[in-house]
């Protein structure tokens, strides 16, 4: 009996190979789907890409505003005022959606730049923490596009591989072993002719 | 009435020591230095020299050059108040406490948050000269450990705001209140010299411009204002305004807030703090009301060359070279552009 991909030319290999064929196109049904649905979520967050420059502006803005604001003032004054401001704190949560790790920063404490007794130094402060959260924003967002990016790379090389590689040698395969079996079920019928034959 | 010689002395050395000021050229061309080694080099007035040379070249910080002003401020303070006598000395006492309460601001701060805080960061007040204990207050664990020691002091007034202190999380209602108790006990020392209605004129300027900074920042950063109403009467009392002049400040918009001021004795400070209040920015506010009140004490200073007025802007000159020299040293570190420093 011959083979092909290691799989013997049987009526058993054949449905195998069948149902290996349909489980595969299905998977890349799937994964199409997938990542057409990746390409949507990637084209929603690319709008927001823009957002990175504005920040940057922002900051250098508030930058120069606490450039100004620390010259008034002087060091001792802007560290004895900053003193009251409590430590921010943060929660790093991991998500995976459709396989692609997604991270989101909770604000479980903010700090409190409300208790700044000093009015010019609170005015920079408070803009200061706007402008962190805009930023922290813009990095949640850059991330999930890497992470989507990265993952609508890899669906789309294995779609590509799935229908321009596996899926065609399946069905060579199933076609190869439809033919082993047609010409091995011709011979046996001429075989078995020929001895009715013989015998008659 | 013939003045008598202790006056007469305290304003002769306020003139002569007036000689050992930075005269604004000199800032202007300390400002236009290229960097903060050519600030320090420039700066060879005798008061800083002294602590100047010994500083490492090109080791030096604004930090460190912040505490060596300081210092000077804190001397030159405490010089006049040796050389004074009588009630000009008690005067001097007073005013010398505002060092104290800076000292204040600072611990209370700290201690809001637990934070530590050594006397290296406070400003260095010699003994005699204050009524509080640093000491022991930089090591309480507390900031109500700080309202005990406050209590067998003039600031124990104070000591109510370090609730509402503790439940907004700020030091606000407390240092207001404690400068509310300075100003109030000045003004007491202030009414006992002669010429002391021009005294305490210039002081409740000063009290109403610190004042006047607070209400419009709070409003433009949309803070309570609540803090104030609980003092409203002792801040009139030391305005000398009616309470309701006080309480209409804190709840009109800012454009009627500078209409009420125009229609009061502080309507010079209006054209320094209009721009800001239009801008909603605190520190335009900041330097208008700082501006402000440095253009009324030497127009006064001025038009009375003779009288306590002129030591009063000596005081306050010694001040604000203070802080233009921090203002400047702060801006050379930070590269700043010379034409972008505003002297006060």
């Amino acid at each position: 009996m011959s083979s092909i991909m290691g799989v013997s030319a049987s009526r058993g290999a054949l449905l195998e190979a069948r149902k290996q064929l349909q489980f595969i196109k299905k998977s890349t049904e799937i994964l199409e789907m997938k990542r057409d649905k990746v390409a949507s979520e990637l084209n929603k967050y690319l709008g927001q890409l823009g957002k990175r420059e504005e920040a940057e502006k922002k900051i250098m803005e508030t930058y120069t505003k606490f450039v100004k604001a620390l010259v008034n003032v002087g060091h001792e004054e802007f560290t004895s005022a900053s003193m009251v401001v409590s430590k921010m704190k943060t929660r790093l949560h991991r998500h995976l959606v459709m396989g692609i790790e997604e991270y989101d920063v909770e604000i479980v404490e903010p700090p409190s730049v409300e208790s700044i007794p000093n009015l010019v130094v609170k005015e920079v402060a408070n803009e200061f923490y706007k402008v962190f959260m805009e930023m922290l924003e813009v990095a949640i967002i850059e991330n999930k596009i890497e992470a989507l990016a990265y993952d609508l790379m890899n669906t789309a090389r294995k779609v590509n591989a799935l229908q321009k590689i596996i899926i065609p040698s399946y069905q060579d395969l199933i076609r190869y072993i439809e033919e082993r079996i047609m010409e091995e079920e011709l011979s046996e019928f001429v075989r078995t002719k020929f001895i009715v034959d013989k015998k008659g | 009435m013939l003045k008598s010689a202790s006056y007469i002395f305290i304003v002769s050395r306020a003139h002569g020591l007036a000689t050992r000021l930075l005269k604004y050229d000199e800032l202007d061309s300390l400002k236009k230095t290229k960097d903060l080694q050519a600030f320090i080099d420039l700066l060879t007035k005798d008061d800083y020299v002294q602590s100047l040379s010994t500083l490492e070249r090109g080791k030096v910080d604004a930090a460190t050059l912040n505490k060596i002003f300081s210092k000077v401020y804190v001397d030159r303070l405490i010089y006049f108040t040796k050389i004074s006598s009588g009630k000009f000395r008690d005067f001097m006492m007073s005013y010398i406490k505002r060092l104290e309460v800076e000292n204040l601001r600072r611990v209370l701060r700290a201690k809001l948050r637990g934070r530590d805080i050594t006397l290296d960061d406070l400003i260095p007040i010699p003994r005699g000269y204050t009524v509080l204990n640093f000491q022991e207050l930089v090591n309480v664990a507390s900031i109500d450990d700080v309202a005990y020691h406050l209590a067998p002091t003039m600031y124990r007034g104070a000591q109510e705001a370090i609730p509402m202190a503790k439940s907004i999380n700020s030091t606000l209602p407390v240092e207001l209140a404690v400068e509310a108790v300075y100003f109030s006990k000045l003004l007491e020392a202030a009414n006992s010299l002669p010429s002391n209605k021009r005294v305490t004129d210039i002081l409740r300027n000063e009290y109403f411009s610190k004042f006047a900074y607070y209400i419009f920042g709070m409003k433009f950063l949309e803070a309570p204002l609540i803090i104030f109403e609980r003092y409203s009467g002792l801040i009139a009392r030391n305005l000398s305004v009616p309470v309701d002049f006080i309480n209409d400040l804190l709840r009109s918009r800012e454009d009627v807030a500078l209409n009420i001021i125009l229609r009061s004795r502080y309507r010079w400070l209006v054209k320094y703090i209009e721009d800001a209040v239009e801008r909603r920015s605190v520190n335009d506010l900041y330097r208008g009301v700082l501006k402000g009140f440095r253009s009324f004490h030497i127009d006064l200073s001025k038009r009375h060359p003779l009288d306590m007025a002129y030591v009063l802007w000596y005081l306050y000159s010694v001040e604000y070279e203070y802080m233009n020299l921090i203002q400047i040293a702060t801006a050379k570190e930070l590269g700043i552009d010379p034409e972008q420093i505003e002297l006060y």
